[in-house]
């Protein structure tokens, strides 16, 4: 049974891309980059069981991975594709978790840039070594996205999490449709309000589990995966 | 130069609303514009007599204060912008922050603007209820509902103090279904703000819903 109740206060413009309407132009090209963050965290048997994000960190070139999905390369998204794997030594630094969308839980958050992380500032000014630092708040939750902290954000999601994020397309389309919106404002907070009643509702897609909930554990999982890999191959890494 | 500017406003004030400003009356006519709640006049009340601001602020404030009660966004940046050198005040950092929320969906901006507000006036039900809506949506539920608690302690300081009390009510009831699952402390919650603001559809929905959850 679904038990959620609404939080109290406004309604959204709408921007459609393919079949869905989301709220700002920004949020709706999200969409595509949340795609490809989880799809390369996700196991292929073509690349004998390694993630996409395993195999062009150990090959240091994404070219064996385009060459077993020939697909991506005609695709419209190939250039997004060759963007986010364009993983070069910043990827293992802390600063590479602004260049990270934060996942389904984050769609409607502004670009977060290192000047807005106030938690990362404090303890940079307490703490004398700034590896100390960052291995505090690598593990504290951020304000920054939506409380996730910033390891499981560099993390990212995975086949979980891309399902739930087309559920929750779904789900915004439904609950906005032919509703019309004064301000950007306006939009965005509908938008908000309705992500944060979703991700707690049981959804079938994580065996009924809250998408919060379910979300998280995978990042947890993938989280520990990354940090294995990492080790094993003696890369040194901010988050691990 | 400043001269200029102080007769275009008094100008505009007088053509377009029909005031006349004058050294002895402005502070007097910008307590009437804003009119309630007492603690914010008093508030204003103290911030002129430590700043002894001048006649120009006096305009500036009565413009903003115009453009805001008419949403006019383009004015009230600009008379934002045009009061920045004056010692910063309570009624617009909010009034800007609140632009931020609902006409640009700047919800770090936002935040930052009532975090501001509570620096000029601590314990202020109107930013502690903006800042628990604002962590709600940033998925920071901790954060939210410390912020309503404290806009039902300082509920006094509000506009319309019982209905700022029965939303935050309301909302921390919210965050005790969806979050905690303690249905048992939503319902007290509910029961609270209901008391508070008998009528209040929502509340009285939600309570049913749980009802037939039992």
């Amino acid at each position: 049974m679904r038990r959620g109740i609404a939080s109290g206060d406004g309604e959204s413009g709408t921007l459609q891309l393919f079949n869905f309407s989301f709220p700002t132009k920004e949020s709706a090209e999200k969409i595509l980059f949340i795609q490809i963050e989880c799809s390369l965290n996700i196991p292929y048997s073509e690349l004998n069981d390694r993630t996409p994000y395993e195999d062009v960190v150990l090959n240091k070139s994404a070219t064996n991975f385009f060459n077993a999905f020939p697909i991506i390369k005609n695709a419209p998204v190939f250039k997004y594709y060759k963007r986010i794997l364009s993983l070069s030594e910043k990827e293992f630094a802390y600063k590479s978790v602004y260049s990270k969308t934060g996942g389904v839980l984050n769609i409607f958050n502004p670009k977060i840039r290192e000047s807005m992380d106030s938690e990362l500032k404090t303890l940079f000014s307490r703490c004398e070594e700034e590896k100390k630092a960052i291995r505090l708040w690598k593990d504290r939750p951020s304000e920054l996205w939506s409380n996730l902290p910033p390891k499981l954000v560099w993390a990212s999601g995975g086949e979980i999490e891309r399902e739930l994020l087309l559920d929750f397309s779904q789900y915004l389309t439904r609950m906005v449709r032919r509703k019309e919106f004064d301000t950007r404002g306006d939009a965005l907070i509908t938008a908000i309000r309705n992500l944060r009643e979703w991700q707690f509702q049981p959804n079938e897609i994580c065996s009924g589990m809250a998408p919060i909930d379910a979300l998280i554990k995978e990042r947890e999982e993938i989280y520990e995966r990354k940090s294995a890999f990492l080790k094993e191959n003696h890369i040194e890494c901010d988050f691990v | 130069m400043a001269k200029n500017s102080l007769q275009r406003y008094l100008a505009k004030i007088g053509k377009e609303f029909d005031v006349v400003l004058t050294e002895e009356n402005y502070k007097d006519v910008i307590l009437e514009e804003v009119e309630s709640p007492p603690a914010l006049l008093d508030y204003l009340r103290d911030y002129m007599e430590k700043n002894e601001p001048t006649l120009e602020w006096g305009c500036l404030m009565f413009l903003f204060i115009r453009a805001d009660e008419e949403k006019y966004v383009p004015d009230i940046e600009m008379y934002y912008k045009l009061l920045a050198k004056y010692p910063p005040n309570w009624f617009i950092e909010v009034g800007m922050a609140e632009l931020q929320l609902r006409y640009y969906g700047n919800i770090f901006k936002a935040r930052d603007g009532f975090f501001k507000g509570l620096e000029l006036r601590p314990d202020n039900a109107h930013c502690h209820y903006n800042l628990g809506f604002i962590y709600h949506l940033l998925g920071v539920f901790n954060k939210s509902f410390e912020h309503y608690e404290k806009a039902v302690i300082t509920h006094q300081t509000a506009n319309k103090p019982k209905e700022l009390k029965a939303r935050s009510l309301y909302n921390l009831a919210v965050i005790k279904i969806n979050v905690e699952r303690d249905y048992e402390e939503a319902e007290r919650l509910l029961k609270e703000a209901l008391a508070a603001m008998p009528r209040y559809p929502e509340a009285k929905r939600a309570l049913k819903q749980m009802r037939q959850w039992e």
